[in-house]
Parts: structure tokens; sequence; C-alpha cells
């Protein structure tokens, strides 16, 4: 995955860089460490002028080139300096839920029946499960309480309507 | 509702030895016919186009914006807008200091562009140190005016830019 940074978003990469590699200048040891003692303030020269042209004319075609030899410049502290200010969210991958993968716990109630028995839901049909009733306080036996079929979850117990009565039901996944 | 006056100026990529002028005035006054503009240096000395003959530029009323080409090189200005009425008479004004660095800046930037095409610029350290005393005179006279409104030592160091500008061939080694 690669990132691609804004104009806007180098330049204030640039602007946190140079205070990390100042910061790295500062806590190094003996010849900075290898730093460049300058860095901070190259960063610094040529981020005025990126700034300077991106504020006076934001679609310079000159500027991919300077904003990205900027971006150069500040390394290693670019990372560092974008995690900072979240740069670069477009390249970020927000995490889904796949369709057809079914997560537990399942809470239901009244309104969740489509029968007076019947639980809709295609995605439970060939997993183990367990049902907690919370009404008679205790887990549903399974083939006995309620079947599992290819529709949803079907409670057998007798008595049971969800039409008739409110229920709140737990569905969990376990594995044996 | 009475007329609050107020300005912006603007440079020009590309134009440098020009100011653009636009009112941004709110509310209005029906006595108002015209506008004169004066742009006044360090030395008390006033900036006026070419031809112009009195003290300052005439901005027709009727224009909320204005272009005035007045500028040799990078300026500290003391600018003073009037709003004046039938036969000059007095209305109002609105008074800023502001620098005019477009000159410096432009030359600055080219000087990142040489850098981004050819990096190995930065270990020079003549290019280094003269570009980071080019940007040490242009910050120095933004900063007068912004903080001091102090048109002399800003109008000094703008012409240290200046200075560095046009020695620029002596000073930045760009083809190392």
């Amino acid at each position: 995955m690669s990132i691609v940074y804004t104009t806007l978003e180098k330049i204030n990469i640039a602007k946190v860089s140079q205070y990390y590699c100042l910061s790295a200048i500062r806590k190094a040891g003996l010849f900075a460490d290898g730093i460049d003692i300058d860095l901070p303030r190259k960063i610094y020269l040529v981020r005025k002028n990126v700034e300077f042209m991106y504020d006076i004319s934001p679609s310079n075609s000159t500027l991919f080139a300077t904003s990205t030899f900027l971006l150069g410049l500040c390394a290693p502290y670019n990372m560092l300096a974008a995690n900072t200010i979240n740069a670069g969210n477009s390249g970020t991958i927000s995490p889904i839920n796949p369709s057809g993968v079914q997560q537990y716990p399942i809470y239901i109630t009244q309104a969740n029946f489509e029968t007076a028995t019947l639980y809709p839901n295609t995605n439970i049909f060939g997993t183990n499960i367990i049902i907690y009733y919370n009404q008679i306080q205790r887990y549903l036996i399974p083939n006995v309480d309620f079947e599992v079929l290819s529709t949803g979850v079907n409670i057998t117990m007798e008595g049971f309507d969800a039409s008739q009565y409110d229920c709140n039901l737990v569905i969990e996944k376990f594995y044996n | 509702m009475p007329i609050t006056p107020n300005f912006s100026t603007s440079q020009t990529l590309g134009v440098p030895e020009s100011i653009n002028f636009t009112d941004t005035s709110t509310g209005s006054d029906v006595n108002i016919v015209t506008r004169h503009v004066y742009m006044q240096a360090y030395d008390g000395t006033f900036l006026v186009q070419e031809g112009t003959t009195t003290d300052y530029e005439i901005w027709d009323y009727a224009a909320s914006t204005i272009t005035f080409d007045v500028l040799p090189k990078d300026y500290a200005l003391l600018i003073t807008v009037e709003w004046l009425g039938v036969s000059g008479i007095f209305i109002t004004s609105k008074q800023y200091t502001l620098g005019f660095t477009l000159f410096n800046e432009t030359y600055d930037y080219q000087t990142t562009q040489n850098l981004a095409a050819n990096p190995a610029l930065f270990n020079d350290n003549n290019f280094f140190n003269h570009k980071s005393e080019f940007r040490t005179a242009i910050d120095a006279g933004n900063q007068a005016v912004e903080f001091a409104s102090d048109l002399y030592n800003a109008q000094l160091a703008y012409d240290k830019a200046t200075d560095m500008r046009i020695a620029s061939r002596y000073l930045f080694n760009t083809n190392s």
C-alpha cells in the first residue's frame, strides 16, 4: 500500500519533522550520532519555500517535485511526524464486517422473530451455538428446546410464542 | 449601515512588481466617490506608478479591486487608503504596515527547485549557508513588519536579501 500525501500534508509533516529531528540531535551522543546537525535548518528552509508557493499558487506544477524533495529531506522523521499529525488517512483501510460472516453473541428480542418461533438468520446454519433464554434463566437444550435450520433458529420449547410474549435471548457460538 | 473601511493586498506569482488591492469594507456611504492609495517607504518617499505626479494613486470607487505597478524590489510599506467624497472631502481611511517580498521569495523558491533537481547542492556549504542567510533576511524583514511595524529595519533586511539575490551567481553555485 502506498501513501500519497497532499502538498499541505507534506508541509505539515515537515513542520513536525523539523522538531523531531532537533529533538533527536539534542538527545544524541557524540557527533549527534551521525545526524546532520544542519538538517532541521535545511527542512525549515525548504519548507518555507514550498509553503510560499503553495500559498500563492496551490496548483503550481513545480510543487510536486519540490514538496517530494521536502518529504525526502524529512526522513527518517517523516513517518513519525505523519503519524503525529494523522496524515495520509487516504491510505488506511477501515475494518469492515464481511457479509455472510456472523458476529457473536447475537442479542435478540421479540421484535427479531419472523413467526412465533423462528428467528430468521441464514448465517447461523452449520455453526455450533448455545442459546440463553433470559426469561427462564437457563440455556436452551439443543435439538430439544431449539433447532438450527437453514433459514434460522427455530425455538421448539413447549409454550414459547414470540408473537405473544416478550423474550430476550442470547445466541453464542461455541467450539468443540 | 455606516462604512467600516478595510482593504487587503496580495501579489501575483510572476508579477512581483505589482500590488493587488481589494476593498473589503463593509457598509456603505453614498458620499464616497473615489479612493486615494498612499504607499510610503521607510524614508518617507511615496511609491507611485510611472507617470503619476501625485504622492498617491487613484482607485475609483466603482472598482472593488485594482493593481498598481510600483515595486522595483521588495519593500516594506506603510499603506494608507483614503475614502473620499466630492472635491476630495475626506470621509474615512485605513492604514496597514505590510511587506511585499515576491521578488526574493520567488528567487528563494528557485533555489529549492535547483535543490530538488540536484540534492547534492545542500552539501555545498556555500550554497546552504547563503540560502540560510537569504531566508533569515526575508524572515527578519517580515517579523519587523508583523511584530513592530518597523519599516526601517524591515527594509534593511529586505535590502540585504535583495543584494544577495542580485549577486546570486556569486553566492549560489547551482552547477555543483
